[in-house]
């Protein structure tokens, strides 16, 4: 039984960040530790990283786990935005990779049977890109993202992301990925002082220190995009929060400025 | 008398000590790799290493060779050209000729050697021919072919020829990738504006697969060609007169699905199981769509493995070589038998004894 346990796990840890709860939030959580235990082959570990406040702890006390998982439940004391959750998720995470996880979002059911079978061929890789399907908050179909690095001529290798290839184009997905944790710590994580871009930032500073990134062509993740009272449907849609377009391309500039520093600073946009 | 039978003794010992010329003629493809062309190298590297005096025959002087796409221990082969002048051919010599030269029957009508046709596309046997005309007519007695079906058709429309089928084989670079399939998808149609077709409709009808790449098949090197066909996750096919189907052969040795369109005459491997076939061209880009799909969900069907793996046990090297070596050591024989025979005949009584 032990020898069967260990084939049919990887050595993931799957970081899933939760910071409020509600009823639909809930019913997100539920479907996404449901698309872990539907996995053909399972991570290793799930560590909930949650922020300390009353109601969350209400809920996850009385949250049925199911038995299928190995779950951790952390209480994050310090900073509950999603990069200092991460952050703090890997810092005290014990596995070889680890893979992000968004409340709202669900891995396909071959995510992590198709990693095993990438990192026996490509063991030089640092970072595993799922093929990322974009959906409404409907579930219906509207894109992929993560997939164009094996168009032919987009990127320097077929499937492989490069630093130059970054400065061209933003739009890559992180969440999902699975990463190992070294190269993690190595680069200094996920920058909390970035609004829009720290996904863009981040990698841009992972292959600048020479992390190798692949896209997995083999559809890995299920990601709700731009799901009402999400960060970035705020960005777009929420009066107070919403990002002008100055602000937004700051945001990219700032990204491509800071990646040469693992260290975080503050930034703050000023209009002109 | 005494001088016949000087000539049947001289042509016994010609083949009894494999002296006889065994001659391939060959298209000039210009440098462009064609499985027909590859069987006539591969066919006298067999014989040469048996050692059989076997040669490639070209047509004209600035015959391209197979140098770009074939390796050196093809390409170096011993060739011979007709145009030259210098081509001897006597009665215990074999000239192998492929189906589509039936206009060079006529020349070679009064070359006094067995005359044999190689015939891989049974579509081209009617092309080059006179109306009325049959290989009989010009002294053809016997046919080499790749499959049951195309034997079949050969019988309905030269019933006195003596038909045999060599299976062919396929070099051992056609292999799986070690590393996991690519999303690029290896097309091959008989006709280059077909790909082009297929690509423009699928990228129209799958705009959600536009990042996938295509890879055309066209004049590249044997090897490049058995290595695109390894790391792709699919082939696409489309040759509705192909008398055997290389390409799809090629492809489920490298463990890579076809989608492809079935051939009017259905090759003996072909089974409904063993790739995804449609009858209707115009479907193979809806059907492309939909594997595409099912690859990048990991839902290819594990049996649709296991059944390519089975159709393509049958085609060994080996065997292959063996029958390549027993057909023509058989006839050579048979040969000798007749010659013996003859020189029996002509040999006065007790002049053996």
């Amino acid at each position: 039984m032990q020898t069967l346990k260990i084939m049919n796990n990887t050595d993931v840890t799957v970081i899933l960040p939760v910071h409020e709860t509600n009823e639909k939030i809930n019913e997100w959580f539920d479907k996404a530790i449901k698309s872990i235990v539907q996995s053909k082959i399972r991570p290793g570990k799930v560590l909930v990283v949650s922020s300390n406040n009353k109601d969350l702890k209400t809920f996850l006390e009385s949250w049925k786990q199911p038995e299928e998982l190995d779950i951790t439940i952390s209480y994050n004391d310090g900073l509950s935005d999603f990069c200092s959750q991460i952050n703090y998720g890997v810092s005290i995470c014990e596995t070889e990779f680890f893979s992000i996880l968004e409340c709202d979002d669900e891995y396909s059911n071959v995510w992590f049977k198709q990693f095993n079978e990438y990192v026996e061929a490509y063991d030089e890789v640092d970072i595993f890109l799922p093929l990322v399907v974009d959906t409404d908050e409907n579930g219906q179909f509207l894109g992929f993202t993560n997939e164009s690095l094996w168009a032919m001529g987009f990127s320097e290798e077929l499937g492989y992301l490069d630093n130059p290839t970054l400065l061209r184009y933003q739009n890559f997905q992180t969440s999902g990925m699975i990463m190992r944790k070294d190269k993690f710590d190595e680069i200094g994580g996920l920058k909390p002082s970035f609004k829009l871009t720290f996904t863009y930032e981040f990698l841009l500073r992972a292959t600048y220190n020479d992390a190798i990134v692949l896209t997995v062509p083999k559809v890995g993740y299920k990601h709700t995009n731009q799901r009402i009272n999400s960060l970035f449907w705020d960005y777009k849609f929420d009066t107070n929060r919403q990002l002008k377009t100055d602000e937004a391309k700051f945001w990219i500039e700032a990204a491509k400025k800071e990646y040469f520093f693992t260290m975080d600073r503050e930034l703050v946009f000023e209009e002109n | 008398m005494e001088e016949q039978l000087k000539q049947l003794q001289n042509g016994l010992s010609k083949l009894k000590n494999k002296e006889s010329k065994i001659y391939f003629l060959t298209q000039d493809t210009e440098g462009r790799a064609a499985a027909s062309v590859s069987t006539n190298y591969t066919y006298v590297k067999y014989l040469k290493d048996e050692g059989y005096d076997a040669y490639i025959l070209y047509e004209k002087k600035n015959y391209k060779g197979v140098s770009e796409w074939l390796d050196t221990e093809y390409s170096g082969l011993p060739h011979v050209t007709i145009e030259d002048g210098e081509l001897k051919v006597g009665p215990q010599d074999f000239v192998i000729v492929p189906e589509i030269y039936g206009h060079v029957l006529e020349q070679i009508m009064k070359m006094p050697c067995t005359k044999i046709i190689l015939c891989q596309a049974y579509d081209y046997i009617l092309e080059t021919l006179n109306p009325g005309f049959g290989w009989a007519n010009y002294g053809v007695t016997k046919c080499i072919t790749t499959n049951e079906t195309q034997k079949e058709y050969i019988k309905t429309i030269f019933p006195t020829i003596e038909t045999t089928v060599i299976s062919p084989s396929f070099p051992s670079y056609f292999k799986p990738s070690t590393k996991p399939k690519k999303p690029t998808v290896t097309i091959h149609t008989r006709e280059p504006r077909d790909t082009m077709k297929i690509i423009k409709a699928f990228y129209l009808q799958n705009p959600q697969f536009k990042w996938i790449t295509f890879k055309d098949m066209r004049n590249i090197s044997r090897k490049d060609f058995a290595n695109a066909l390894s790391e792709s996750c699919v082939s696409v096919w489309v040759d509705r007169i192909s008398g055997f189907g290389t390409f799809p052969l090629e492809s489920m040795l490298c463990k890579t699905p076809v989608v492809g369109t079935l051939p009017v005459l259905k090759p003996d491997w072909l089974s409904n199981e063993n790739a995804i076939w449609v009858f209707e061209e115009t479907k193979i880009v809806e059907v492309l769509g939909n594997y595409m799909k099912s690859w990048l969900e990991d839902a290819v069907p594990e049996n649709l493995h296991n059944k390519m793996e089975d159709t393509v046990k049958g085609f060994s090297e080996e065997k292959e070589k063996m029958s390549v070596i027993t057909y023509f050591s058989d006839m050579i024989d048979d040969r000798i038998t007749e010659l013996e025979t003859s020189i029996n005949k002509l040999t006065p009584v007790g002049a053996n004894s």
